[in-house]
């Protein structure tokens, strides 16, 4: 259930003002999506609980430069994202750089739409709930940073493309470019590292 | 309504399985994906794929650990900016990790607070042995006065009278009264405040 964004202007004013309690009450709101993103960069809860530490106390520093031009939660997943690809880094486990980015690339995202990202096995049903968990997070860990980005917070935490395009300070069109190239790029691997789901 | 072709629904499928279409949109299309299979397979392998990541929602509230809030808005409100500097490069990349921030500082400060003790105390070393050391002056014998060993006596009388805190007067005709604890006199012996013998 996500706050109304009146409320979250509320608690934001009230914070700027001095409200200690109030920065509380947004970290308690936003708190379990922040984990839950989070996730999908470390495995480590240690490491999980000091990013989104970081990314709320940033979010605080940075508190009177919010414009409001996009949602309270967007804006803290852009430093959440920041925040886990910075602690990647300094951890010595960069994340997947992209050979390519399809902002940049000739041809245009219709020409690969038309073709489809080509055919996907479901997982097998007999496969615990958990164990397909892990093969995604597994294959996940292969894709460079732009994709997986995409993927997550469009597949995992449901979010719009103009969230998304907010979040990531990109253009709708760049998200669906992005996202079908996730996607096909995500079904290769998979295929890649279990050709037993292959039909 | 007007009729699409699979040129046109194709790149529409991923938005509209994604719920971004408007209804004008996403109605043409449902009538297309109905009359082809083709259309209708691309978005079977698109919902295959999204299976993939359905069991991967986290609901998060079981990760946040008890007092996070309180904890982390206490810190904020004390001036922490949750900010650790620049990104190292490579060669100063930490290979550690998982460890908590504390954690880290702790054991950053212990290292360097080792250091530099272990610096200082070198450095002490150092000038203590340099200074117990005797200087060239001192060494270069031509640069003695010539004395008696008459006078060389007396003057290590009067060396050990002033280490104790006694005056030790000079007496002109070498009588034995310049040791006033009456103790034959030993170079280094150290005649104590009140005390009648002169101990080594």
């Amino acid at each position: 259930m996500s706050a109304a964004p009146q409320e979250d202007l509320s608690l934001v004013r009230e914070a700027l003002s001095g409200s200690q309690l109030s920065f509380q009450l947004l970290v308690e709101r936003y708190a379990p999506r922040m984990f839950a993103l989070v996730r999908h960069y470390t495995k480590s809860p240690v490491e999980a609980e000091d990013i989104v530490q970081d990314t709320f106390l940033k979010a605080y520093s940075r508190l009177a430069s919010f414009q409001q031009q996009s949602s309270f939660y967007t804006w803290l997943c852009r430093i959440a994202i920041n925040t886990a690809l910075d602690t990647l880094k300094r951890a010595g486990r960069s994340p997947v750089q992209a050979v390519e980015d399809p902002e940049l690339t000739t041809g245009g995202a219709s020409e690969d739409f038309g073709r489809g990202i080509g055919s996907v096995p479901a997982p097998d049903a007999r496969l615990e709930r958990e164990e397909i968990a892990r093969i995604a997070q597994e294959v996940l860990g292969y894709l460079p940073e732009i994709f997986r980005t995409v993927l997550v917070l469009r597949e995992f935490e449901s979010q719009s493309y103009q969230a998304i395009a907010d979040a990531l300070g990109i253009s709708i069109g760049t998200v669906e470019s992005r996202l079908f190239r996730a996607r096909a790029r995500f079904r290769d691997k998979l295929l890649e590292l279990h050709p037993e789901f292959a039909e | 309504m007007d009729a699409i072709h699979c040129s046109d629904a194709r790149p529409l499928i991923p938005a509209w399985a994604d719920g971004e279409l408007s209804e004008a949109q996403a109605a043409p299309l449902r009538s297309h994906l109905l009359g082809c299979r083709d259309c209708r397979g691309s978005m079977q392998d698109l919902r295959a794929l999204q299976r993939w990541f359905e069991a991967g929602v986290v609901d998060g509230a079981n990760l946040v650990p008890p007092g996070f809030a309180a904890r982390v808005a206490r810190r904020a409100f004390a001036g922490d900016r949750g900010e650790r500097g620049p990104v190292p490069g490579p060669a100063l990349l930490i290979t550690e990790p998982g460890l908590a921030r504390e954690r880290r500082r702790t054991l950053d400060f212990v290292l360097w607070s080792t250091a530099a003790a272990a610096l200082l105390v070198v450095a002490l070393s150092v000038a203590l042995r340099l200074r117990d050391l005797p200087s060239g002056e001192r060494l270069r014998a031509e640069d003695r006065t010539p004395q008696t060993t008459e006078e060389i006596l007396r003057a290590l009388e009067d060396l050990d009278a002033r280490e104790a805190g006694l005056a030790a007067p000079a007496a002109q005709d070498g009588s034995a009264t310049a040791n006033p604890a009456g103790a034959e006199g030993h170079p280094g012996a150290e005649v104590l405040p009140g005390a009648g013998v002169p101990r080594r």
